[in-house]
C-alpha cells in the first residue's frame, strides 16, 4: 500500500473517530466539580472499613474480584513469556562477559539498590493508607534488584537471584490471593469478602484484608517481574541461537542497539 | 478541594522546562538524548514536590520519593546499552541550584516532622542521582 | 492554577506521543516513550490520581526500557538482520 493510500485511510479513521469521541464527550459530567455518585459511595464504604486510602479499598475490598482477575493476567503474561523463551535445542548458552563498572557508578547503584528497595517494600506496606500497593511497590522492588546488574554484571545478578525461589514466589502470591478469598468463605461470608478486624484509620494495621491482599500482590509481582527481567535477559546476554555472532565483550565495544548513531557518525 | 496556588504556579516552572528537554530527547545527538533523560526526572520530581504541597497532600511526596530512585536507575540503564554517560554541566547545576530552591521552602512550610525528614531524603536522593550521573569520568563514566 | 498545570501536562504527553511515533529508531523511541511515561505520571498526579502514577512510573521509568533494549541487542545480533551489518563497524571504535 502506498504511503497516500495509508494517509488517508489515517485520516477517514481518524475523522470517524473525533466525531464519535466528540459526540461522547458532550454527555460527560463536568470536569472535576460534580461529585459522582459513585465517587461519594466508594468513599463512605472504604472510611467504614478503615481504609484510609480509598483507591486500595475499590481495588482490594470492593472489587477484590476484579483485582483477582488483574493479578491472574500478569501471572499468565509472565508464564508466556517463560514458554516463549525459553532455550531451544540448537541454542546454547555462554557465559556472560564480566563488565567494568566505574567504582563512582557502581557505589551510588548499590546505594540506590538498598534505597529503592526499601521504597519499594514501604510502598507495598502502606497500600491501604497512602497512594501506592502491591503492583507499584513490587515493581519498584523488582527494579531494584536488577540495579546489581547495573552495579556489576549479569554474573553477580544472576548469583543472588535464585530463579526457582522467584518462580515459586510468583505462585505463592497468587495462591495467596485466592486462599485468602476462600478463608473468607470458610468464616461464613463470601469470596474475598473483608472479615478481618477493621483496625484503626490509617494505622498501618488498618483495612481488614486490604494489607494481606496488598502483600499477596507484592510477592506476585516483585517475583514475576523478576522472572519476566530473567528470561529477557537470558536471551539477550547469555542464550545464543545457531551461527549467531557471538559478538564482542557485553559491555564494552558494542554498544546494545546504537545502530542508528553508527550510522550518524560514518 | 482547596489549593495553593503559589505552589502550583511554581510546580508550572519545572513543568515548562520539560518543553525544551523533550525536544532534546527526540532530536538531539545520542548525549543530548540521555542528558534529556537524566533532567526529565529531575524536573518531574521537582514539579511533584511542588504539586503535592500545592494540592496539600503530602503522600503525594510518595511519587516524587519513585521518582528519585527510578529516574536515575533508568538513566544508568541508558547509559550501559549506550555506552555513553555523558559529563553535563547542565543537570549537576539544575540539580545543585534547584533541588535546595524547591525543597527548603517546602521543608519551611511544612514545618518540623517525618514529612519534612521525607521531603530531605528525596532532596538529597535527587541531587545524589543528578550529580552521579552527569559527573565526568574516564571513557563517558560507564566503565573504569 | 490546575488547569494551566493539566493543559501543560497534557501537551507534553500529547507531544512526547508524537514524537515516539515520528521517530524510527527503537532505542531512540524507548527514550521518548520513558519521557511519556513521566509526563503521563505528571498528568496522572495532576489529576489527583496519585495510584496510577505510581503504577506509570514503576513500569515505565526502568523496567519498560530495560525490555526493549534488551529485545533491541536480541534482535540486532541475530545473524542476517539488517541492523548486525553495522556492527563490525561499531565494535571498531
Amino acid at each position: 500500500m502506498s504511503a497516500r493510500a495509508r494517509l488517508w485511510i489515517f485520516l477517514v479513521g481518524a475523522a470517524g473517530f473525533a466525531v464519535l469521541f466528540a459526540a461522547a464527550c458532550i454527555d460527560l459530567p463536568a470536569f472535576g466539580t460534580v461529585p459522582h455518585p459513585y465517587g461519594v459511595r466508594a468513599v463512605r464504604a472504604a472510611l467504614s472499613h478503615h481504609t484510609s486510602n480509598v483507591i486500595a479499598s475499590v481495588n482490594f475490598d470492593l472489587r477484590a474480584f476484579d483485582t483477582l482477575g488483574e493479578e491472574t493476567i500478569l501471572f499468565s503474561a509472565v508464564l508466556g513469556t517463560v514458554v516463549l523463551l525459553r532455550q531451544a535445542r540448537d541454542e546454547h548458552r555462554k557465559d556472560p562477559e564480566p563488565a567494568v563498572v566505574h567504582p563512582r557508578v557502581r557505589r551510588f547503584a548499590l546505594l540506590t539498590l538498598a534505597c529503592a528497595l526499601l521504597v519499594g517494600l514501604y510502598v507495598i506496606a502502606h497500600g491501604q493508607i497512602s497512594p501506592g500497593g502491591g503492583f507499584q511497590g513490587g515493581v519498584v522492588a523488582a527494579t531494584a534488584l536488577h540495579l546489581l546488574y547495573i552495579a556489576a554484571d549479569y554474573r553477580a545478578l544472576e548469583r543472588v537471584r535464585p530463579l526457582t525461589l522467584y518462580e515459586i514466589g510468583e505462585a505463592a502470591g497468587e495462591a495467596a490471593y485466592v486462599i485468602t478469598g476462600l478463608a473468607a468463605v470458610l468464616a461464613g461470608s463470601a469470596f474475598l469478602a473483608n472479615v478481618l478486624p477493621f483496625g484503626t484509620l490509617a494505622a498501618l494495621s488498618s483495612g481488614g484484608t486490604v494489607p494481606v491482599l496488598n502483600a499477596a500482590v507484592g510477592l506476585e509481582v516483585t517475583s514475576g517481574i523478576v522472572v519476566l527481567l530473567a528470561r529477557f535477559l537470558d536471551q539477550a546476554v547469555e542464550i545464543e541461537e545457531p551461527g549467531e555472532d557471538d559478538g564482542g565483550p557485553w559491555d564494552s565495544g558494542d554498544s546494545g542497539g546504537n545502530g542508528d548513531e553508527q550510522r550518524e557518525r560514518a | 478541594m482547596s489549593t495553593s496556588d503559589g505552589w502550583l504556579a511554581a510546580a508550572l516552572v519545572p513543568l515548562l522546562a520539560l518543553v525544551p528537554v523533550l525536544w532534546r530527547i527526540a532530536y538531539g545527538s545520542p548525549k543530548d538524548r540521555l542528558i534529556g533523560q537524566n533532567l526529565t526526572s529531575l524536573l518531574a520530581g521537582l514539579a511533584l514536590l511542588l504539586a503535592a504541597r500545592g494540592f496539600h497532600r503530602t503522600s503525594y511526596n510518595d511519587v516524587a520519593l519513585v521518582v528519585s530512585v527510578l529516574g536515575p536507575t533508568g538513566t544508568l540503564i541508558y547509559a550501559r546499552f549506550l555506552d555513553v554517560l555523558p559529563d553535563s554541566r547542565l543537570v549537576r547545576w539544575t540539580a545543585l541550584v534547584g533541588v535546595p530552591a524547591t525543597v527548603l521552602p517546602l521543608c519551611v512550610a511544612t514545618g518540623p516532622g517525618r514529612a519534612m525528614v521525607k521531603l530531605l531524603l528525596i532532596g538529597a536522593m535527587l541531587i545524589a542521582g543528578s550529580v552521579v550521573t552527569s559527573a565526568s569520568g574516564g571513557k563517558g563514566g560507564v566503565t573504569a | 492554577m490546575t488547569d494551566a498545570l493539566i493543559v501543560v501536562a497534557l501537551l507534553l504527553v500529547a507531544g512526547a506521543a508524537t514524537a515516539a511515533v515520528l521517530n524510527r529508531d527503537p532505542v531512540r523511541q524507548a527514550l521518548v516513550l520513558s519521557f511519556l511515561g513521566l509526563s503521563l505520571a505528571l498528568l496522572f498526579t495532576f489529576l489527583q490520581a496519585p495510584d496510577v502514577a505510581l503504577s506509570q512510573l514503576a513500569v515505565g521509568s526502568a523496567v519498560t526500557p530495560l525490555m526493549i533494549l534488551l529485545t533491541v541487542r536480541k534482535v540486532r545480533r541475530r545473524p542476517g538482520s539488517d541492523d548486525g551489518a553495522d556492527k563490525p563497524a561499531g565494535r571498531g571504535r
